[in-house]
């Protein structure tokens, strides 16, 4: 185990904890994501394994060496910050340079490697440009390109494409996995863009009010929410309370439901995720069983799909339906689910 | 090691700041060790102390208020129109910031006085045989002094604020169907407020402690509070009565300082501030055309004219120009025992404000460093709750000085400095010590917007990279400070040239400073004594002009708050 945390805690007011109790663990060459809104805790969990925030208890190992209390300069760890934190008083070469000044490399060695970084990064004919002339695109990379060159063994990034715009945004992110990975580098990545997430991470670490929500692989992640935290933050929205009827069998506000997913003892309370994939239309006429009828209140046209949001008695559910259907709002739905589609949170 | 440096600005503050106000204080209340009311109860109990308060105050008020009348729109051409010239414009027209009050005083003089520059013409012109400008001694040449003089920081703040507002914000009003003048109204002059009451506060403060413009200008019929304690203690030996005054002056200029402080705090919250570029216009029409002439006038002739006046006044005798008046300061006619060679006092004044422009800069380096200390982490709640507090307060706290008079401090030095544990009333270092107590507050609103200004995210980065804290400093936080750091140094030098409130009490005889010996050749008849001093101050102009020039060479953008 290359990085562990044992619960680290850390309050800025007594009032409100912004980390508390986090036990994680990083393997070697791995790029674990810290996902979750803002205030979840995720930079200050961050901070504290940089060395830049002291933990109110709890401790960090890396290497099996406990370095809770090893300032920052002395942990050889890289970061690469939200703004970047260029020096504006140095150029490019300078900036990339300084890591490996203040490692007492010779100026030969030195010259080499922000040569070799800044072609990694592909800024090869930037060295003696002004910061502050660079495109935000220009300012991340440097800031890549300096928070790698001296050989980092653990890099973090908070946010590192959070001041950027979508469009660059979506570029970057392959760039950014592809050099890590080409490198080698064993990465803390915070960020609150899910997108972000599944698109850099082995793992994603969720985070809510401090606390961890999930650990998992991206794909699981998404196949399998442990909570309706981590399912409402990806971006599902329809969670259904309910009670156990029978095994396979939920009673919830729109009925009855079968599902595939294992259930617990009769009677007890669960929360089901109805996949917006999970319904097919039933033609009017046909009698089914599991059938979910409703009203349609919006329809938006998203190129592979429709979105229908439908009214179901009080609740509301969003289903993507193959856009073959002509739908308007105020029409009324018969919709059947699929018990695979439908899990227990 | 980092406590004991900290500690520093607040031991000299303390040392030669607090204890020589505390003992104005017990010399107010208890002159013979028990308290005793009588020089308080005499200070409320007569009308003249009433009414110099009285006096002091109003005619700080108008002075405020003609300053702002003449620098809002002052400020709107600066930061509305673009036009050849308007950079150096804008730089000239801060000049009067750093002029000591004695070269504006005798500016004024040399302008409008009795034997001054307009009266000398019209007279000649009309063969008249009295001046037509009877302005001598009267409040007219008060408030034009104080117009002069404060006009520049007035549209100095402003103008930087208004430019930085940018014309979105208007623009987006006049399309919501505002009209330009309803735009002003409803939006601009909200978000203009606090610059605007944090100029005018400043300004008053200025004009209520006010000492050499009052005291050269306004004869023995005016006196402020500052020129009152001056009398006091200087000519009547008064020193109970010079002592409550102090201290009815510092517990006003203590509110007002709290006051101002308050409404800077107020300027920061635009968040979007706009480039200044991006939001000046061309001048396109007559309208546009006349708005920006006649604010240059009005800067023409209240900046360039007196100035303009005390260099002419200087060379120019009964016969015509001369260099007489230059010449014969080098010339002990007299014998005077008191005779000191201008050369000597520009050397004195030269090696003082060297002196107190390193002190300065070193204590006012320190302070800013104490004053942007984060709270460390991971201390109890009440700690860091005190600890916020003290660092909230240490802020004014080293303003005070700025906001207490001079005098005040002089007469504070006269009467603690004189005996152990601090003789220093006969030491030369008791002028460089008051010089850097004056001139500290500027080196730390040089300093202290640029120490903010730098990122917390780069002193982290430099770490993670791993500088060490004093690389840290050495190759991120110094590099970016440098500039800052000059211009809050050149502005002590400048300070410490120009100083004369306190200096007027503390220099000793034989060792007056450029302002000091101005004043001595005022205080003498004659022309030649009077062309002497215009003289002085001509070249005391000079120094601080060439220290002005400097700053603006090293100044970034609009660095420096105040």
């Amino acid at each position: 185990m290359l990085l562990e945390t044992r619960t680290l805690t850390k309050a800025y007011t007594p009032e409100t904890t912004a980390v508390s109790g986090v036990s994680l663990h990083i393997a070697a060459g791995e790029i674990v994501c810290l996902l979750g809104p803002s205030g979840c805790g995720k930079t200050t969990l961050l901070r504290m394994i940089a060395g830049l925030t002291r933990p109110d208890s709890g401790t960090v190992w890396f290497e099996g060496q406990e370095i809770t209390a090893v300032p920052p300069h002395l942990r050889d760890f890289g970061m690469m910050f939200q703004d970047f934190a260029l020096f504006p008083h140095k150029n490019v070469f300078a900036n990339v340079a300084f890591g490996l000044e203040m490692h007492g490399w010779s100026r030969a060695r030195i010259a080499a490697r922000v040569a070799e970084m800044l072609a990694l990064v592909d800024l090869a004919d930037f060295a003696q440009r002004d910061v502050t002339q660079l495109s935000g695109g220009e300012q991340q990379r440097v800031a890549l390109a300096r928070s790698l060159a001296p050989g980092p063994r653990l890099l973090m990034l908070d946010e590192p494409l959070g001041a950027l715009d979508r469009a660059l945004r979506e570029r970057l992110m392959l760039d950014l996995r592809q050099i890590l990975q080409r490198v080698g580098v064993t990465a803390v990545y915070v960020t609150h863009d899910q997108t972000e997430a599944f698109a850099i991470a082995d793992r994603i670490v969720v985070m809510n009010g401090g606390q961890i929500e999930q650990i998992a692989t991206p794909q699981a992640l998404y196949a399998r929410p442990a909570t309706p935290f981590v399912a409402r933050f990806l971006g599902f929205h329809n969670l259904l309370a309910g009670v156990v009827a029978a095994p396979g069998v939920v009673e919830t506000a729109v009925g009855q439901l079968r599902i595939d997913d294992e259930t617990p003892a009769v009677g007890t309370a669960v929360t089901l995720l109805l996949r917006p994939e999970a319904a097919a239309i039933v033609a009017s006429g046909a009698k089914q069983e599991a059938g979910l009828q409703g009203t349609v209140t919006a329809v938006s046209f998203r190129g592979r799909y429709l979105q229908v949001w439908l009214a179901v008695a009080a609740t509301r559910l969003m289903f993507e339906l193959p856009i073959t259907y002509d739908l308007h709002p105020g029409q009324t739905l018969t919709l059947a689910l699929s018990p695979k589609s439908i899990l227990i949170l | 090691m980092k406590r004991l440096l900290y500690s520093l600005p607040i031991l000299f503050l303390a040392l030669f700041y607090f204890y020589p106000l505390a003992a104005i204080l017990r010399l107010s209340f208890a002159p013979q060790g028990a308290i005793d009311w009588a020089a308080l109860r005499e200070l409320v109990g007569t009308d003249y102390y009433l009414q110099t308060l009285w006096f002091t105050t109003w005619q700080a008020a108008v002075s405020t208020l003609l300053v702002l009348l003449l620098a809002l729109p002052g400020a709107y051409v600066f930061a509305r129109y673009r036009f050849r010239g308007k950079q150096t414009l804008q730089t000239i027209s801060t000049l009067p910031f750093v002029l000591p009050t004695v070269v504006v005083a005798n500016a004024f003089t040399a302008l409008l006085g009795p034997n001054g520059l307009l009266n000398g013409w019209l007279m000649r012109w009309f063969h008249l045989a009295e001046p037509p400008i009877q302005l001598q001694f009267t409040i007219w040449m008060i408030l034009l002094a104080h117009v002069f003089y404060n006009y520049s920081v007035a549209l100095r703040i402003i103008t930087t604020f208004w430019q930085n507002l940018g014309d979105r914000l208007p623009q987006a009003a006049n399309m919501l169907g505002a009209s330009p003048w309803r735009a002003f109204w409803t939006i601009t002059w909200p978000l203009l407020r606090p610059a605007v009451l944090a100029a005018a506060l400043l300004v008053f403060i200025f004009c209520f402690t006010s000492f050499g413009v009052v005291l050269i200008l306004g004869g023995p019929q005016f006196a402020t509070l500052e020129v009152e304690i001056y009398r006091q203690a200087a000519n009547l030996f008064n020193l109970p009565v010079a002592a409550a005054l102090s201290l009815l002056q510092i517990v006003f200029t203590f509110v007002l300082m709290a006051l101002y402080t308050r409404s800077q705090a107020n300027m920061i919250r635009p968040l979007t501030l706009q480039s200044a570029r991006h939001t000046a216009k061309p001048i396109q029409n007559g309208r546009d055309r006349l708005i920006v002439t006649v604010n240059l006038g009005v800067m023409l002739v209240l900046l360039a004219l007196p100035l303009s006046a005390l260099l002419l006044r200087s060379i120019s005798g009964q016969q015509g120009l001369t260099l007489r008046f230059y010449r014969e300061l080098f010339i002990n006619r007299q014998g005077s025992l008191f005779f000191v060679p201008p050369g000597t006092a520009v050397f004195n004044s030269m090696t003082f404000a060297l002196v107190a422009m390193s002190m300065a800069v070193a204590l006012g380096l320190l302070a800013a460093l104490m004053l942007t200390q984060k709270p460390k982490a991971g201390d109890g709640k009440l700690q860091t709750k005190l600890q916020s507090l003290i660092a909230n307060s240490l802020d004014p706290l080293f303003m005070l000085p700025l906001a207490t008079s001079a005098v005040t401090l002089g007469f504070g030095y006269i009467i603690t400095m004189n005996k152990p544990p601090l003789n220093l009333r006969s030491s030369l270092a008791l002028v460089p010590i008051a010089h850097t107590l004056v001139a500290t507050p500027f080196v730390i609103r040089s300093v202290l917007p640029a120490m903010r200004s730098i990122r917390p995210s780069l002193r982290e980065a430099a770490a993670i990279l791993g500088a060490n804290p004093r690389q840290v400093w050495w190759h991120v936080e110094w590099p970016l400070l440098r500039r800052a750091l000059l211009v809050g140094a050149v502005f002590a030098f400048t300070v410490s040239m120009g100083e004369f409130g306190a200096t007027v009490f503390i220099a000793r005889p034989q060792t007056p400073t450029l302002p000091v010996a101005i004043y001595r050749f005022l205080g003498q008849p004659g022309a030649l004594n009077y062309g002497q001093a215009l003289a002085m101050s001509s070249l005391l102009l000079l120094v601080c002009a060439v220290g002005f020039v400097a700053i603006e060479r090293f100044r970034l953008g609009t660095e420096g708050e105040f």
